[in-house]
């Protein structure tokens, strides 16, 4: 059963978010900015290592 | 010809919005191409694919202004516009209210909390596997997830009781809320679950005009009928809806296994299940089997105690016999996919972008084919708004074909709803009226963009208005070959 107080969070879409509240939602949005990247040389170190694990 | 480049570091902005800022721009006198998005790997490709060469320490934590002008100065006049466009619209929209580790405190255990989450695809799995643990159902609008991280969220949402909508999830409706593209629909016992977003916007929007209601509508994103997700999440939904008169399951070219696997679940209740495309229609147990959206809002309406639809048909007159070729300008991909095995069930040959087969795959030059396009596909949408949220480009490929002279019907589909534009037949100004013209609308008069003064702005423009989208690929075959 889908039942309960709908209450939506919204990560990283604006648009649908703007939708959500002239509908009356009860929605929140939720902070979110994409993680550093890692170069590739890094990256696959630590792959490495994790896979050593 | 000049080209300057900006750099907006360390910042995340909605990607409708950056899309909007550079239509905005593309408008503007002496400027000759834009770019603004994200410096992610996807996007770097886009860049290049339009003649930018972006600058080398760019991130995808970064933002990327690229404009080419007639001058420097036109140029820069433009980059300077799509920054301050960027503050202001970032200034406009309200700051986020908590982070995803705060969550868990904004909802209690009479709540249904629902994670919506639209970023880049390569973040979802981490996301959305921290709602999960939280208690929280979730609905991945994003798409480009890997097929791995799909089944391992679904596999994750099943072992806790918990609904993962998506990826690749337009449409979804709880308690009468639109959550990503959907109608404003009447509420009732008809529950509906699918893997196609237009085709549940098409059979929420026909049930309503027919009197009905829905307890809910899931999209499950648009692989979950395959064999490698195995309709994990069709198969959950169907559980989480079962106190519905009614079930209605949709799904594009669903694997035949998983397909068998949940008409069995279904069949002791009156159901129906569309599978998109096929030409037989059966019935098993309670369930009846088709490939037509119409026959199975039809057959729920009757199994239901309602009256079904006196579907219109008009009469196909051709303009002139030197007009053969037939047109398909779609915003809803199902609805496009519906088209074309409407179209070819009726004999006419028709190629498109999302295909019935591989030997019907549009080739470069589809000029002297018949041919239905999804407009919505990846590589329409390529640095741009999906069409449903910005149809101008789709209704001017409209407009083009229209001046052809070998063209003898043009079919489109408009959607109207949450999520979708409010000026839905912008850029059809200008359509000529030597091919037949014609549409179907998905809306009730209940959304946003006023049903009815659509329906006579598309009249006045000369198109012919068919009661569904099935009925219009009906007309638009007929006057085709």
């Amino acid at each position: 059963m889908l039942k309960g107080n709908l209450k939506v969070f919204c990560v990283g879409a604006d648009w649908f978010y703007q939708e959500m509240l002239a509908q009356k939602i009860d929605v929140k949005k939720v902070e979110w900015t994409p993680p550093p990247e890692v170069p590739e040389d890094i990256a696959s170190i630590l792959g490495a290592l994790a896979g050593a694990k | 010809m000049a080209t300057k480049y900006h750099e907006v570091k360390g910042r995340y902005v909605d990607s409708v919005l950056l899309m909007q800022i550079t239509r905005q721009l593309e408008g503007h006198e002496g400027v000759s191409k834009v770019g603004v998005m994200t410096g992610s790997k996807e996007n770097l490709e886009i860049f290049k694919n339009l003649g930018f060469s972006p600058p080398s320490d760019i991130k995808s934590t970064d933002v990327l202004i690229a404009v080419e002008a007639e001058s420097d100065a036109a140029a820069q006049k433009a980059v300077d516009e799509a920054i301050q466009l960027m503050d202001k619209r970032t200034s406009d929209t309200k700051a986020p209210e908590l982070t995803l580790d705060e969550v868990r405190t904004a909802f209690n255990a009479g709540d249904l909390p629902v994670l919506f989450v639209s970023t880049p695809g390569q973040y979802v799995r981490g996301i959305a596997t921290k709602a999960l643990g939280e208690g929280m159902h979730v609905h991945i609008f994003s798409s480009n997830v890997p097929e791995g991280d799909e089944i391992a969220l679904k596999k994750l949402g099943r072992e806790k009781g918990l609904l993962v909508m998506g990826p690749d999830a337009g449409t979804v409706i709880i308690d009468g809320k639109g959550l990503g593209f959907a109608n404003a629909v009447r509420a009732g016992k008809i529950g509906v679950v699918g893997s196609s977003g237009s085709g549940i916007q098409e059979i929420t929007v026909l049930l309503d005009r027919g009197g009905a209601g829905i307890s809910a509508a899931i999209g499950t994103g648009s692989k979950d009928l395959s064999s490698q997700v195995g309709g994990v999440m069709t198969k959950m939904a169907l559980e989480k809806l079962s106190d519905s008169e009614f079930l209605m399951v949709i799904g594009k070219r669903p694997d035949e296994k998983v397909m068998q696997e949940i008409i069995s679940m279904m069949s002791s209740k009156p159901s129906a299940f569309v599978a998109l495309g096929d030409s037989e229609k059966r019935t098993e147990g309670k369930t009846f089997v088709t490939g037509h959206i119409d026959d199975a809002v039809d057959f729920a309406l009757k199994s239901c105690g309602m009256k079904q639809f006196a579907w219109k048909d008009e009469k196909a007159v051709r303009p002139d016999d030197s007009r053969k070729l037939l047109r398909g300008f779609f915003v809803g991909g199902s609805l496009c996919y519906q088209a074309q095995a409407i179209i070819a069930q009726n004999g006419v040959e028709v190629y498109s972008n999302g295909p019935r087969d591989d030997a019907h795959m549009i080739p470069k030059d589809w000029r002297g084919l018949n041919v239905c396009i999804d407009t919505g596909a990846e590589e329409y949408v390529l640095g741009k708004p999906h069409p449903m949220i910005d149809p101008k480009a789709r209704n001017q490929m409209i407009v083009e074909e229209s001046k052809r002279d070998d063209v003898a019907v043009i079919l489109f589909d408009v959607v109207l709803g949450y999520g979708s534009a409010q000026n839905v037949l912008e850029g059809l100004e200008g359509v000529a009226k030597g091919p037949v013209l014609v549409a179907s609308i998905c809306g009730t008069s209940k959304d946003k963009q006023n049903f009815d003064e659509v329906r006579k702005g598309l009249e006045k423009l000369g198109v012919k208005v068919m009661d569904s989208a099935g009925r219009a690929a009906e007309l638009a075959s007929r006057l085709a070959g």
